[in-house]
């Protein structure tokens, strides 16, 4: 008997206006992916936010048997069909002069614009994610904020995976990296920088202080948490063997996942700035 | 066996002053060690600087400053060319105004030389893997290597690749090529990609930069320059181009941050206004290549060529501009690194390198000519 090696479709980028992503999700992405896991065609499923040239989904597939034309057809008529009937959406990006390049029409399916590999040593991270994406952005509402807020649940896991696997204060790890990234000769000056986040801490102390305990205790139903920091305790591993030391403050695979909820660096940055404010707070 | 470590500058001073103290303390040891300043023209207060902060070691002989009044932007090959004919060493060492040598590294380099004379000493080439860039431009070598290649191109002109192109034709003259292992040698200042390009002629000269979207793996852009000379190429994001797919093989890859440049070099002319209100934009071989009614200096322009009309838009975006000008030098310069090396060619420079007038630790009533 042979066995059969997974394989990865075309990747797929779905440029849809951003109001509409949590309905495609839950109406279209989500209930193929649940019939290809009943009828076990596939063994992973990547899923990404991107604005770059235009908002769109980024959604690659790694199936069980060799993938044939006849399915990346399948896979790409079954979301441009979807797209026809529900696309009530005009472009939500203005790229003249902004942009080198123009968008791609809002509306539409575009294959192999971005590179991943389901080998890759980090991947089991970025597919624990997609699978949260998809769990959520199901239900809610895909915007700015929520966006965000995601980002700050997944980075608090990863920073209290550092603090017990390094002993490491989280406080002084996050403003050594604000400090080194803006140049600050004091945390007063980070203050300013993030004077708007600051605001946000302050007037939201409670809830965000509750992220904190949902993420660190696992409250919720899932194990999902724990997952999470499990895998970045072994891509710390990973990091300290392959650079015989402990790594440095900031670590790709964070920049990684803020890619991957189309957050930039700046949002990242934030991030840390609140994850500072509650180490403080603790 | 003396050593000379060569920094030229031109209005970095704030570099130069974090790293040049550190540098002598780290190789004053040696005995045979000589740093060279040369001071390309700087309009900040590096030459003040140095006189209060240097005076001892300049009377010691062990620092030389240079000036050159002449240059008003900044030439990476010419200066380094100067700097290195004025150097008196038997080897020589380029040191960028924001690197650490690290200790003894001239003993380091010595040591090199004492194993082989037929060798040159260097962060890394094209292909090989740099710890950053910013310590590319570390490359020493003999006398008589530097002559022998005819030192950097100064057909390159702006930013990127002249290191590269260097240790290419260095290596195709039959000197070996030894890597800087030690990371002890290779530290640098981070910075800006402004500071790479903020004193040389595109960035000063540029006048606009107008794109026009092909489609949404493509645009023209067009570069619009105060002295009325333009450059012109198509960008590509690289999707599903199959041509891009051959040039990726070929040694060289034209592309930064993944946008890539479809044509093997810019399209470089100038513009004319022959007849009030008609606009010509004419290529190195004075063939017409766009006309156009409107103004380069607002936000659309309408260019006519052959077939049909092309609406351009002018970049408004700061980083982005920042970008595609450090990506225009790198360009220019990176098409004649290819030329040298599909040509073989040597020893590219056609005049004497490294030409002009310096004056000597202050002196400007003996200037010397080289």
């Amino acid at each position: 008997m042979q066995l059969s090696t997974p394989t990865q479709t075309d990747r797929i980028s779905v440029f849809y206006n951003m109001n509409c992503w949590q309905k495609f999700i839950a109406e279209c992405l989500k209930p193929y992916i649940l019939l290809q896991r009943q009828n076990q065609r596939i063994t992973a499923v990547f899923v990404a936010f991107n604005f770059f040239q235009g908002s769109n989904i980024r959604i690659a597939f790694e199936f069980v048997d060799e993938v044939g034309e006849t399915r990346t057809n399948e896979i790409y008529r079954l979301f441009a069909n979807y797209l026809q009937q529900n696309s009530p959406s005009v472009n939500d990006s203005d790229f003249i002069g902004t942009s080198l390049f123009m968008d791609f029409p809002n509306n539409s399916c575009q294959q192999n614009l971005f590179h991943i590999r389901f080998s890759d040593p980090n991947i089991r991270l970025q597919l624990l994610i997609s699978e949260k994406i998809i769990d959520i952005f199901s239900i809610d509402l895909c915007n700015g904020s929520s966006l965000f807020t995601f980002l700050l649940h997944v980075i608090i896991a990863f920073c209290k995976e550092w603090e017990d696997m390094y002993k490491i204060d989280q406080r002084s790890r996050t403003t050594q990296i604000l400090l080194e990234k803006f140049s600050a000769e004091s945390e007063n000056h980070l203050d300013a920088i993030f004077q708007p986040y600051h605001e946000l801490f302050l007037n939201n102390r409670k809830m965000i202080l509750g992220i904190y305990e949902d993420v660190v205790l696992n409250t919720s139903d899932s194990n999902f948490w724990c997952e999470i920091r499990s895998e970045y305790r072994q891509y710390l591993e990973r990091s300290l063997t392959s650079r015989r030391g402990m790594p440095s403050v900031l670590l790709p695979l964070d920049l990684i996942t803020a890619d991957q909820l189309g957050l930039n660096d700046q949002s990242l940055y934030s991030v840390y700035y609140l994850i500072n404010l509650i180490f403080s707070t603790l | 066996m003396v050593v000379s470590l060569c920094t030229v500058c031109k209005n970095r001073s704030a570099h130069y002053k974090a790293t040049i103290l550190k540098n002598i303390a780290d190789n004053i040891h040696d005995p045979n060690v000589e740093f060279i300043l040369l001071d390309y023209n700087s309009e900040d207060d590096l030459e003040e600087w140095v006189r209060h902060n240097l005076t001892e070691h300049i009377e010691s002989g062990i620092f030389t400053y240079y000036k050159t009044n002449e240059p008003e932007y900044f030439h990476r090959s010419h200066s380094r060319n100067m700097a290195f004919r004025l150097a008196k060493g038997d080897i020589l060492c380029n040191v960028d105004a924001d690197n650490f040598t690290g200790y003894s590294f001239t003993n380091y380099l010595r040591e090199c030389f004492m194993k082989s004379e037929n060798i040159f000493v260097c962060a890394g080439g094209k292909f090989d893997s740099i710890a950053c860039s910013d310590i590319g431009g570390r490359i020493g070598m003999s006398q008589e290597a530097f002559l022998k290649v005819g030192g950097y191109d100064e057909n390159m002109s702006n930013y990127g690749f002249e290191d590269f192109d260097l240790i290419g034709r260095l290596e195709m003259s039959g000197i070996e090529k030894i890597l800087i292992k030690n990371n002890g040698f290779l530290e640098a200042i981070k910075h800006s990609e402004k500071n790479r390009i903020h004193e040389e002629f595109p960035y000063k000269n540029l006048k606009n930069v107008f794109l026009h979207y092909i489609d949404p793996t493509r645009s023209k852009i067009l570069y619009i320059f105060k002295d009325n000379t333009f450059a012109t190429g198509t960008l590509s994001n690289g999707v599903n181009i199959k041509h891009l797919e051959e040039q990726r093989k070929s040694s060289f890859e034209f592309s930064r941050n993944g946008i890539y440049v479809v044509e093997y070099k810019w399209t470089i002319g100038t513009i004319t206004t022959e007849h009030i209100g008609e606009t010509a934009f004419l290529n190195e071989q004075l063939d017409t290549i766009y006309s156009s009614e409107s103004t380069t200096d607002g936000d659309t322009l309408l260019l006519k060529d052959n077939s049909c009309e092309l609406k351009f838009h002018a970049l408004k975006n700061t980083s982005l501009l920042e970008m595609i000008l450090l990506f225009y030098s790198e360009i220019h310069n990176g098409a004649k690194m290819v030329e040298n090396i599909n040509l073989k060619i040597i020893k590219p420079n056609d005049v004497q390198l490294g030409r002009g007038i310096v004056y000597k630790n202050f002196d400007y009533h003996n200037p010397i000519t080289l």
